[in-house]
């Protein structure tokens, strides 16, 4: 769009100015700088070169933008630390002269050079030069670029009513916003609604939840769609639309909720929010605090299936509440931000034989103790065995539950030890007597006044024995459990009798996360949750721009955890809401219709289904807004008929061939992406980790804009070795598009294997952003294969690659 | 909530259990088999005597099951079969 | 101990939290708290190298495999164990093997059987002549020593109270023997002619010698202990008689009887069941097998067991036959390496063999067996385990001709000694999980009748702890005080 303009600012002579930052000793300390703002200044188009003490105080970039100005420079190489640190400031800096920000280029000669070759200032100089060379070249192409703003819807969808799910929409909808609240199940509440108290400070849950409930039931500005769930997602930041079917209640608005159709139901069955510790009818509200507190007919339990028989609820009814022929709805909601609060499962211990749960009745796990304990449960909040209904006179309390363990989830499930110990708490308060002990491996009791509530716990006597249970045995006659373990301190083996155990069961995934990581192109950790775009900076946004999480969705965490995360989120989503507006980098595609053969190749690969081609009417069009940038599309076209903006061929050609000008041959071309192998290369450089000085980096956004071509361009320039590294597989930015750069990379062996080249001069790595030692130790073993790679080879490998 | 429901229900016992009579007349069915193959509490099965017509009407085997449904009723051509509550109509009145 | 952690997965091992989960399930750590525990060796690969060198430790694992199904990171001790053994063989460190089987004799009832059957010393060194000959020594050195302990233990009789063992298998000769050495008078009953239970007439000669077991059971008489064979409890002599006329009464009858196998034609002469197979096999009894035999496998070390004492007896050709594939006969769960073992031996003797294919129905002529009918089973969608259904495949069907089949489906249990004892899932005998005593007072029941099939490490193990409470109970006369 901006094509004619670009025309005019490249037909214009190109002026660069080059700064040399010694930063400090950082930099200055091995690499000479002076030396390399020399060398610069020989570069083509480099109108002015020097070395600055530390470019980016305030003093550099004054002098930046006085350079600017005074020798008219139309492009701004800065060679210095990683463009992730200071790419921003010297954006700005250029702006400020009135420069636009995409003509700015960085040369990372500090992480990438000075400080991972300390005690070789003569090969760190000359690596500094080939930075600063490869950066003038990619400089002198750059093109001015025009980001383009996106309208935000002001309305907010929240997905799962769980307390994360009503804590996020009331934050929103008090803000002004119109919320549309989704919850699967006929109520909203979620875990909470189940639990008896809360830790640490002893709280009755459904007390405090159920004015939130009742809040967030009322709000003018939320919208309730309860029994409902997500079936399409469409649309990108700020406009979403979402489809969502609405499952029949089979009961109108006219539900006063007084019950009377229940108690004439003549089905029974168990009770899904109690467990299934209690019974329910087939029409039913799953509790007396429900929100919204209209009852529902489960269609799988009612006998009416075909309108002619059972009638005994629509007759009870005295308002004419039920109507059978109500049917599901799909409605279709249109959105500006999604906040993602889905929630966890629990694990299921029926896969552990030797703790009998599902065999012995009186083996319960801490989900069924919550209801059993609560005064709206099944026993009316008496602690009562399941096998006689007697108050048990010992119990105990087994850890880690299907948590740090291969057999549930490998990580720690938060909440189970202080979850325990208020269990544990509760009893001693209303049955002193009764014995408790706690099994575990180790007590995790971090939070705010939760080594208080430990402390209190051990005080009251309840027992706490290091060392799991190896097997649960039931005496058949008493219906008692003896547990048999080692005690890990004494060493010993211990046999204990108790009447009651209560599996304290870990947090799970839900098990349909699956479907909302398709819907939304979220990414999941290796343990299964949604992750976050940055753990530590961006932990409630996802890769998806105006997708945040919330609560257990994103791990395991307990209600505290998860309402400030909640409001978190909202806040988040109110930043995008409240500016109307957001801007997108431009480093998308740019199709060029001419060259397109609409193969739909880019289509398939796009992990955003951002581009559309529409083959009949010869239209290819890139949906600005739901492209992220990754440049699979521009790696797979086989037509050059799309440019990848501020990482076009042309640039990242020019930086290979910059590479390949001199001593190819004892050179390794590495292609990095931004988020984590260019980040493990800054790590290891931080980390001061020493390495040989062969290696060049070009940056990408990702591993997947590596096109064959750039690899061919490098052997058949000569040079000796090739590096491509990317985040670990699942772990890629742009959810998928890595797979991508794996097969690429495997066909491109194949290639090799055909031409007689040695497969081992083309490297595949996956690095994440902390692995800086595996980086680094990549780089030494591909050093000594460049050490093996003879003149003849070379001359070989650019023949096989040369252009015919 | 794929939380698996294994246990009885606590309150299971407690809940009125009502009980039903299926009332079959005999002497009207055509012994087209409807009703057996329809119940889906398998409360039905045919009988071994025939009736004056010569078929063979159902008979009940299992009573408890039934939860009155009224499949029977409703599929029975000849309106030879129906379910009643065996205990009063007024549940309140049996709490 | 480079070397060393280069064999074992040690990043994994690092997950090792110190549950404790190993050494309570472990039947060796029960018996002999004093010497062994998975859980501290497990540690000592980071701490104490050097002492694993030479340490008996890795030597007395049992290879029962309950704790690593019951690890929560699912560590591989057995294998973990082994790499130590290797580790040490190859540095010429024998001390350990050598130690440990001077624990065992010491204190493992049945030790020279156990040695064939559960220590496993073969699968870390390769020198078979050595193994034989220690274990030999071992014989040897305990029936020198015999002599000295019946003396010092058993011919003054220290205690009045009688006890009555019914089952002279694993857990009832270790009750025995165990509670002969605390100074009681113990008979033994056994229904066959030859005491051994299992051991005897479940495991063939070539895995575990007559004469070793002879050994064991001679030393177990040496202490004083009566074996009455040839007397079936329920049968030849009643329950209740026993109760009168002995203090306590243990049932160890175990689970010798075959699981049914529910075919049509399985009523045909000629099918046999692969445990009375057995057993007539073991105990010497002529057995004529017709020229054509197949093996049904269910029960893969028994259906391997079954083909390879067949093939001894020389008919024309045996064919085992195995609904899943031959890998997963092979290489699956912990008895995966015997079965690599045995059925390369199996192989070589000639058995032939039909994976992924399973009988539909035995087909016979004038009531004998005249051929079987298969069909081959393909793969459906996997369950919630991963493990895939098994459908067979329509139109497959083939017939084999034969004239024998033998069924080897797995152990039901023995028929209980009687009506009055209470019985649970699969007609097991329900006991107290920590006393071991029956619904019947001063009756007791341990081993496979009590906890189903197992190895016979832990049967042994369950012999032992009965063993404890019977003594606890004639002494104090009261069940169920246990030390926390």
């Amino acid at each position: 769009m901006e094509s004619s303009n670009s025309k005019s600012e490249s037909s214009e002579e190109i002026r660069i100015g080059v700064n040399v930052c010694h930063c400090g000793l950082n930099i200055g300390g091995s690499v000479n700088c002076d030396e390399v703002a020399e060398y610069a200044a020989s570069l083509p188009h480099v109108a002015i070169s020097r070395a600055l003490r530390y470019s980016c105080s305030d003093q550099g970039q004054e002098l930046i933008k006085k350079d600017i100005l005074d020798y008219k420079l139309n492009r701004i190489v800065v060679a210095s630390c990683t463009p992730r640190l200071h790419e921003p400031t010297f954006r700005r800096a250029c702006e400020e002269a009135g420069l636009n920000k995409y003509l700015f280029e960085m040369a990372n000669i500090r992480e990438h050079c000075s400080w991972i070759h300390l005690h070789d200032r003569e090969a760190g100089t000359e690596k500094a030069k080939d930075l600063v060379k490869m950066a003038v070249a990619k400089a002198a192409l750059l093109e001015p670029q025009e980001e383009r703003e996106v309208p935000i819807l002001r309305k907010a969808l929240v997905i799962g009513g769980g307390v994360a799910g009503i804590q996020a929409a009331l934050d929103l909808a008090d803000t002004g916003y119109r919320v549309y609240l989704i919850e699967k199940e006929p109520s909203i509440g979620g875990r909470m609604a189940q639990i008896d108290k809360t830790y640490p400070t002893m709280d009755c849950s459904i007390c405090i939840l159920a004015p939130k409930m009742s809040d967030a039931g009322r709000h003018p500005n939320i919208e309730l769609l309860t029994a409902s769930e997500i079936v399409e997602v469409k649309g990108y930041i700020g406009n979403f639309r979402v489809k969502v079917l609405k499952k029949s209640r089979y009961v109108t608005k006219d539900c006063s909720a007084c019950g009377d159709c229940s108690t004439a139901c003549p089905v029974t069955v168990p009770n899904e929010f109690d467990v299934g510790l209690a019974t329910r009818h087939a029409i039913y509200t799953p509790f007396p605090q429900a929100v919204p507190s209209t009852y529902i007919i489960n269609k799988e339990n009612c006998l009416n299936t075909n309108f002619i028989v059972c009638d005994k609820c629509i007759v009870a009814c005295e308002r004419n509440a039920i109507d059978f022929t109500i049917i599901p709805e799909t409605i279709e909601l249109e959105v500006g931000t999604i906040i993602v609060a889905t929630g966890a499962d629990v694990f299921d211990p029926t896969v552990l034989p030797n703790y009998g749960y599902g065999k012995f009745l009186n083996v319960i796990t801490s989900l069924e103790f919550e209801r059993l304990i609560n005064a709206g449960g099944p026993s009316g909040g008496k602690l009562l065995r399941p096998s006689d209904m007697t108050i048990p006179d010992t119990i105990a309390f087994i850890q880690c539950v299907g948590s740090r363990s291969e057999k549930g989830t490998d990580s720690c499930s938060n909440v189970c030890c202080m979850n325990t110990i208020k269990d544990a708490l509760l009893i001693k308060e209303h049955w002193p007597e009764v014995k408790i002990y706690v099994f575990y491996i180790d007590i995790r009791a971090f939070g705010k006044g939760f080594e208080d509530l430990f402390r209190r716990a051990k005080e009251e006597g309840v027992i706490f024995i290091r060392g799991l249970p190896a097997e649960i045995l039931e005496d058949r006659k008493t219906n008692n459990l003896w547990l048999i373990g080692e005690n890990t301190l004494s060493r010993e083996i211990y046999k204990i009798n108790v009447g009651m155990v209560t599996l304290s069961i870990g947090l799970e995934p839900r098990e349909d996360s699956n479907i909302i990581q398709r819907l939304f192109t979220l990414s999941r950790a290796p343990d299964g949750y949604f992750m976050e775009a940055h753990p530590k900076l961006r932990p409630v946004d996802t890769p998806t721009g105006g997708v945040f999480l919330a609560g257990c969705a994103e791990s395991a965490k307990d209600i505290k955890d998860s309402v400030t995360q909640a409001s978190a989120a909202a806040s988040r989503a109110n930043i995008l809401m409240a500016q109307g507006k957001v801007t997108i980098e431009a480093i998308t595609p740019t199709p060029i219709i001419d060259n397109c053969k609409f193969c739909e190749l880019c289509t398939k690969v796009c992990p955003y289904n951002a581009i559309l081609v529409d083959r009949e009417n010869k239209i290819t069009e890139v949906i600005e807004a739901a492209c992220a940038g990754c440049g699979n599309c521009g790696a797979e076209c086989p037509s050059d008929a799309l440019i990848m903006r501020h990482f076009t061929d042309e640039q990242i050609i020019a930086q290979i061939d910059a590479i390949t000008e001199q001593d190819a041959n004892m050179k390794i071309v590495a292609f990095c992406c931004n988020w984590c192998s260019y980040a493990a290369a800054d790590f290891a450089g931080v980390s001061r980790m020493q390495q040989p000085t062969n290696i060049r980096i070009i940056r990408t956004m990702c591993s997947a804009r590596v096109s064959e071509k750039f690899i061919a361009r490098a052997f058949a320039r000569g040079a000796a070795a090739v590096l491509v590294a990317g985040c670990h597989l699942n772990d890629c930015h742009y959810i998928d598009a890595n797979y991508q750069t794996k097969k690429r990379v495997e066909r491109f062996w194949r290639r090799m294997e055909r031409r007689g080249v040695r497969k081992e001069r083309l490297q595949l790595l996956w690095a994440s952003a902390a692995e800086g030692e595996r980086f680094a130790s990549k780089v030494r073993e591909m050093a000594e294969t460049v050490k093996n790679v003879s003149s003849e080879e070379i001359q070989k490998t650019v023949k096989a690659f040369k252009k015919r | 909530m794929p939380v698996k429901l294994w246990r009885k229900p606590l309150d299971a016992d407690k809940i009125p259990k009502l009980q039903y009579e299926v009332h079959i007349i005999n002497e009207r069915c055509d012994g087209c088999g409807f009703c057996i193959d329809f119940c889906p509490k398998d409360v039905l099965a045919r009988a071994e005597k025939m009736n004056e017509k010569g078929f063979y009407p159902p008979q009940v085997i299992n009573e408890a099951n039934c939860t009155f449904c009224g499949f029977c009723r409703s599929v029975c051509p000849t309106c030879a079969i129906f379910p009643i509550e065996k205990i009063s109509r007024n549940i309140k009145e049996v709490e | 101990m480079k070397a060393l952690e280069a064999l074992i997965d040690l990043e994994k091992l690092k997950y090792c939290f110190e549950c404790g989960i190993c050494t309570a399930s472990c039947p060796i750590a029960e018996m002999l708290p004093t010497h062994y525990n998975p859980r501290i060796l497990l540690h000592s690969i980071h701490l104490d190298e050097e002492r694993l060198l030479t340490s008996a430790e890795p030597w007395l694992c049992a290879w029962c495999y309950k704790c690593n199904q019951r690890c929560p990171q699912g560590l591989n001790l057995p294998e973990i164990f082994r790499a130590i053994r290797k580790y040490a063989v190859e540095h010429g460190s024998l001390e350990g093997f050598t130690s440990a089987l001077k624990i065992i004799r010491e204190t493992i009832p049945l030790p020279a059987s156990c040695c064939y059957i559960c220590f496993h010393p073969e699968r870390t060194i390769d020198d078979s002549k050595l193994i034989e000959d220690s274990i030999q020594k071992l014989i040897i050195d305990y029936i020198i020593t015999t002599g000295k302990t019946t003396k010092a233990v058993s011919s003054p009789t220290l205690h009045k109270e009688r006890i009555a063992i019914v089952g002279s298998g694993p857990s009832g000769l270790t009750t025995a023997c165990e509670l002969a050495m605390k100074g009681y008078p113990v008979t033994v009953f056994e229904s066959l002619p030859k005491a051994g239970g299992m051991l005897r007439v479940g495991i063939p000669e070539f895995r575990l010698p007559k004469e070793v077991l002879d050994a064991d059971i001679g030393y177990i008489k040496d202490l004083g202990v009566e074996i009455k064979t040839n007397v079936a409890i329920g049968n030849d002599l009643m329950l209740d008689d026993l109760r009168k006329e002995y203090n306590a009464v243990l049932i160890a009858t175990g689970m010798q009887k075959d699981k049914e196998f529910n075919i049509e034609g399985n009523d045909l002469n000629g099918v046999v069941n692969a445990l009375d197979f057995l057993r007539q096999v073991n105990l010497g009894k002529i057995v004529e097998l017709k020229p054509k035999v197949a093996v049904v496998c269910v029960h893969r070390l028994l259906g391997i067991d079954v083909a390879r004492v067949a093939l001894q007896l020389e008919p024309e050709e045996v064919r085992l036959i195995y609904r899943r594939s031959k890998k997963r006969m092979l290489f699956h769960g912990r008895i995966g390496e015997q079965m690599q073992k045995e059925f390369k031996e199996a192989e070589r003797e000639g058995m032939k063999t039909h994976f992924m294919t399973w009988p539909t129905r035995i087909l016979g002529k004038d009531g004998q067996v005249v051929g079987l009918e298969c069909a081959r089973m393909g793969l459906g969608k996997p369950n919630e385990k991963g493990l895939r259904k098994l459908i067979p495949i329509e139109g497959s069907n083939f017939v084999i001709d034969l004239d024998s089949v033998i069924l080897a489906v797995g152990q039901a249990p023995s028929i209980s000694p009687s009506e009055e004892i209470e019985l649970g899932e699969e007609n097991s005998v329900i006991v107290n999980p920590v006393t071991l005593e029956t619904n019947l007072p001063g009756v007791y029941a341990c081993g496979e009748i009590a906890w189903g099939p197992s190895t016979a490490i832990v049967s042994i193990a369950s012999g032992k702890q009965a063993a404890d409470s019977i003594d606890e109970f004639l002494r104090t006369k009261q069940v169920g005080t246990i030390k926390i």
